[in-house]
């Protein structure tokens, strides 16, 4: 199972490389048939490293608002349906980057990720911040939800009796537990001796294998196809 | 002041960062209509001011500001922004790293205008509609309602540009001014700062 969930595994600079190669698509040119091809790679990758879930949640959001973008779009730009469709349509443009990065972000380990930035001699100074940042996305979003619950009860919210208060009330709470949590982590990061000097070294083998040149070339190729088609 | 950063800053510079990502990305929600796009830098601030005070008032250690901006350039470009935000987001990060560098990092004046001049660079989501060109603005417009890059095309004059250089500096001052009034109800009071 190891050995197999192994082999299909890309070095994380691939994976970053191939999250830099589809922005880059996608700013080059937009067409809404190419964007569906280019989210399929990332889901495939996904698939493939055992993300099985949610390679498949991802297509049926992908490939329904696909659809909703190419036949349904003047239906539902007019009136008031605007503003939604908007939202609906920008993330499907950014789709093929934020599935890859959902890609990326599932499958790479805070240490193989820390790893690989140490491999390509980034400075510790923005290596750490960096992996805190990713992992903190979900706290905030806990963090969020939960203050927004006891907001509501209070009756602070769009539309009750204190909106002006909306955003004191809700940012507040939300600093000042991410900040707690930030001390308990720095804490634990002390017991770890983040601070130790010398060269750190991973457990976390990394390394380049025939898996991560394919996917580059196809990363690559997907990359020019875009640029030639648009 | 020779203090350097420790790794526990470095945490914090973190943990910041991705409050300011995630406000920033979720006041940007309203930039799918075309005016909040272009005025994205004027109402930025005042959902970015306390978090940004907060940061200024917990850390006070050279180059902290400059990693954040770093930080939040690239986190930018990974979310699908192009290469414009992420220069100036950089830019702007270091000029505000060094205004609060001469202020000693304690001065409170050099630190609203360090925030003033920081939201400058918000200024950079907009521009690309404008001067990146036709390859940019097909990509969008395919991607928003129609008129979407019109309206925005339509505002790209003399005034418009004066009002944002401006008015991002004077909101994020406000902005600061909310957040210094944030910080010091609450945080000051609870011992965080």
């Amino acid at each position: 199972m190891t050995a197999q969930k192994q082999s299909f595994t890309l070095d994380p600079r691939t994976k970053l490389l191939l999250l830099v190669l589809f922005n880059i698509a996608i700013f080059s040119g937009y067409e809404s048939t190419m964007t569906l091809l280019l989210t399929l790679m990332p889901m495939l990758l996904m698939a493939l490293a055992g993300e099985r879930k949610m390679a498949l949640g991802l297509a049926i959001l992908c490939f329904a608002s696909g659809i909703l973008m190419i036949w349904l779009r003047p239906v539902l730009y007019q009136g008031i349906g605007v503003l939604l469709a908007s939202i609906l349509f920008l993330f499907y443009g950014l789709m093929p980057v934020l599935t890859m990065g959902a890609y990326v972000m599932t499958t790479t380990s805070p240490g193989e990720f820390s790893a690989a930035m140490l491999r390509l001699h980034v400075p510790r100074k923005i290596i750490i911040p960096f992996e805190v940042l990713f992992r903190f996305f979900p706290t905030i979003m806990e963090e969020a939800h939960s203050i927004n619950m006891a907001m509501r009860m209070r009756g602070i919210m769009l539309g009750g009796k204190h909106p002006g208060r909306i955003l004191e009330y809700r940012l507040v709470p939300l600093l000042m537990s991410t900040v707690k949590i930030g001390d308990e982590l720095s804490a634990a990061a002390m017991t770890r001796c983040i601070d130790a000097p010398g060269a750190k070294s991973s457990i976390n083998e990394i390394g380049f294998h025939i898996q991560d040149l394919i996917a580059t070339i196809i990363g690559v190729a997907l990359l020019i196809l875009v640029i030639t088609i648009v | 002041m020779k203090q350097k950063l420790q790794s526990k800053d470095l945490i914090t510079v973190g943990i910041f960062t991705a409050i300011y990502f995630v406000l920033q990305f979720v006041s940007n929600m309203l930039a799918v209509l075309p005016h909040p796009f272009v005025f994205y830098p004027l109402y930025l601030p005042i959902f970015v001011g306390i978090p940004l005070m907060l940061f200024i008032a917990k850390i006070q250690k050279p180059g902290m500001f400059s990693i954040m901006s770093i930080l939040l350039g690239i986190i930018l470009f990974l979310f699908g922004r192009s290469w414009i935000p992420l220069v100036f987001c950089i830019v702007f990060g270091i000029v505000a790293d060094l205004i609060l560098w001469s202020g000693k990092y304690k001065s409170m004046k050099k630190s609203i205008i360090a925030a003033g001049v920081f939201n400058l660079w918000s200024i950079g989501m907009v521009l690309p509609v404008w001067f990146l060109g036709d390859s940019y603005n097909a990509a969008l417009e395919a991607s928003m309602p129609e008129g979407f890059v019109s309206t925005i095309l339509a505002l790209k004059q003399p005034w418009v540009m004066v009002l944002l250089l401006v008015g991002a500096f004077v909101m994020g001052v406000v902005g600061a001014l909310i957040g210094k009034a944030v910080v010091k109800k609450h945080f000051v009071k609870a011992g965080i700062v």
